[in-house]
């Protein structure tokens, strides 16, 4: 891969204005709380339709990575975090928010969340294009299984309840099925509109999934929580020191690298993401550290590693996006749509006829991370002062700007009625606790199981045994198998404990 | 007899869904294909039927076990207030799409940010300034920077 050409393509004023752009709009996004990264990565994408790819991606890219730091800023300062993946980070940032230490806990959430998006590029630039070039010995059986891996595991981790995760699934699988037939091409479910030829456009499924019904569903959920969180503002004092001094730094390095590792690791794991990986590393340092007492009442080492945790996982989540086409979370599931929208093949030849292109989506990912740090301890406190606008405020105009965001990308008001459709889904899927991840992931990889049953068949005039005929595939299908028994059983293990 | 629960509603719903797809897939879609393709039927078919499956034991789960969603919303005034803001949210987001089909954008994005306003009380002067400055600025932002005509 040539780094030094894609280091000049992205070192141009113009792409870094770009990354500053997606920094900004995902430090605003990402600190407020009901706005998350992937409906701020959805909402952006159409918006980078007309961009040039390297432009866009920057921007996307941009508030990605920034999204998920910032997600910490209010987790730190009201409790409450501002995207999923910081849940962790209120562990310990609120306690020493609470002590008076806002400024110097958003300054270990800016400083680690850089580390961990770092480690992880790195880690990403080393690892992606190995799992590709293995991937490449990949058959249509192999195909076959890998997405249903991806989807498998995704499942798995709906914790509340495994039927309806396979369910929403199913029903991603089904949508993927409405076009044209992907090998004859037959009309499918189509009633002859025009629009729907071309199967239902990913992105709009996806603002109306999550932006919509989260609106919405914040609506209906409306709790007055707008009180307690300019008592807590109110709380914040203005002068403490922001920079950890270098005793500090010492005590957090090992907590922070250790939450890196896990961040990458988790992230690669089809269907995890930022979330799961921040819990999992404070708890893991927590058990290592010398003062685990201090975990959970303002533990510095705890909010280093969460805040190098959850930024890690970007990176791992990318990995398996760029090098498989499987994408790692919701955020990356959308990211993998731009790239379709861009006239890009997702999957492993991406590294061996866009190299160029990949090459430089590292390249912008450093920079976005080296950017977060100076916006980050610069602006953080002030993005508190975002926190004291009304929740009702900032989801009106997010309605309107989905609207809009559905309609711009085809300038098609198919897609809009699409949008205004998963909406409403999704929001009677979140009342009623189906997980909507799956149903992405279903919609996104439906057509690449499809694809690679068909033509594994056809190989083998109908025979489903050429379906596990290889090591590879009997492999993934043993994976798919126990990421979608092991809840089952852990489950039953739960009720007869239980009982 | 258990009550019937919106869980079980949504169940029933979506096998019912499943089961029209199974009969579109199997009445629209040509049932061979050539070279050994088993045909554009096979998937659709297979995830109906999987649908229909989860859909029955969704159903049976939530007679056994309700999860509560719009239940008790009746009963409780605070809930009652935020459903039935959150109703009239929809029906003016359900507005603004059919007016934006008529209405330049300008006009139908200022009714529907002024509606919302309206349900959630703020004051006159705020709506109208919020709903003009928001739909304005987003108005400049597609249509002036990004060339997005959004006057359908």
């Amino acid at each position: 891969m040539d780094y030094l050409s894609a280091i000049q393509h992205v070192l141009n004023p113009a792409v870094l204005l770009f990354i500053l752009a997606g920094v900004m709009v995902g430090l605003v996004v990402g600190t407020l709380p009901g706005l998350t990264s992937v409906m701020a990565v959805s909402l952006i994408t159409p918006l980078t339709f007309k961009l040039d790819s390297t432009y866009g991606f920057a921007m996307l890219l941009g508030v990605y990575n920034s999204a998920i730091f910032s997600g910490g800023i209010s987790a730190i300062a009201i409790n409450t975090p501002g995207t999923p993946a910081s849940i962790a980070q209120t562990f310990d940032g609120y306690s020493l928010s609470r002590r008076g230490r806002t400024g110097f806990a958003l300054g270990v959430n800016t400083i680690y969340s850089v580390f961990g998006g770092l480690f992880s590029t790195v880690c990403l630039m080393i690892a992606c294009e190995p799992l590709a070039r293995l991937a490449l010995h990949f058959g249509s059986a192999e195909y076959f299984w890998l997405a249903f891996f991806g989807l498998a595991m995704m499942i798995s981790i709906s914790h509340a309840n495994v039927v309806k995760g396979l369910l929403a699934g199913a029903i991603g699988l089904l949508l993927s099925t409405v076009g044209l037939d992907p090998l004859l091409g037959n009309k499918r479910f189509t009633f002859d509109n025009v629009s729907l030829l071309n199967g239902i456009t990913f992105i709009p499924v996806m603002i109306g999934l999550f932006g919509i019904s989260e609106m919405l569903y914040q609506m209906y959920t409306h709790k007055k929580t707008d009180e307690r969180r300019e008592e807590d503002i109110a709380h914040m004092g203005d002068k403490e020191r922001v920079l950890p001094t270098a005793k500090e730094h010492r005590r957090m390095t090992l907590p922070a690298l250790l939450g890196s590792i896990i961040g990458v690791v988790v992230g690669v794991v089809p269907g995890t993401g930022g979330d799961i990986s921040a819990l999992i590393s404070w708890d893991v340092t927590k058990r290592i550290s010398k003062h685990p007492e201090e975990y959970g009442n303002g533990s510095i080492e705890g909010l280093a590693a969460t805040s190098a945790s959850n930024n890690g996982a970007v990176g791992g989540a990318l990995t398996t996006a760029l090098a498989l086409g499987i994408p790692g979370d919701s955020s990356t599931a959308v990211l993998l749509g731009a790239l379709t929208m861009y006239g890009m093949v997702t999957g492993p030849t991406l590294l061996t006829k866009s190299a160029d292109f990949v090459g430089r989506l590292y390249i912008i990912m450093l920079v976005a991370n080296l950017i977060i740090l100076p916006v980050g301890l610069l602006t953080a406190k002030a993005c508190i002062k975002l926190l004291s606008v009304k929740s009702n405020y900032i989801q009106m105009a997010v309605l309107l700007i989905c609207c809009i965001g559905a309609y711009s990308m085809n300038r098609s008001y198919t897609d809009v009625i699409i949008m205004f459709i998963a909406g409403i889904a999704g929001f009677f899927f979140r009342m009623y606790q189906y997980p909507l991840g799956p149903m992405v992931l279903g919609l996104l990889l439906g057509e690449m199981c499809e694809t690679n049953l068909r033509r594994t068949l056809m190989l083998s005039n109908g025979n489903p045994v050429r379906l596990i005929n290889t090591p590879i595939a009997i492999a993934l299908m043993i994976l798919v198998v126990a990421a979608l028994v092991s809840p089952l059983i852990s489950d039953l293990r739960a009720k007869k404990k239980a009982k | 007899m258990k009550k019937i629960t919106g869980d079980t509603i949504l169940g029933a719903v979506f096998a019912a869904a499943a089961a029209i797809m199974l009969w579109l897939t199997n009445t629209t879609l040509p049932s061979k294909a050539p070279m050994g393709d088993p045909g554009a039927r096979i998937f659709p078919t297979g995830v109906s039927i999987a649908i229909l499956i989860l859909a029955v034991a969704v159903i049976v789960r939530s007679v056994r076990k309700p999860i509560r969603g719009f239940e008790g919303v009746l009963q409780d005034p605070e809930k009652k207030q935020s459903a039935t803001r959150a109703l009239l949210v929809f029906l003016d987001l359900a507005l603004f799409l059919l007016l934006w089909n008529y209405i330049p954008f300008l006009a139908a994005g200022f009714i529907f940010l002024f509606l919302q306003c309206m349900i959630f009380r703020e004051k006159l002067l705020f709506s109208v300034i919020y709903s003009a400055s928001v739909t304005v600025a987003l108005y400049v932002m597609f249509s002036v920077f990004l060339k997005v005509r959004l006057n359908l």
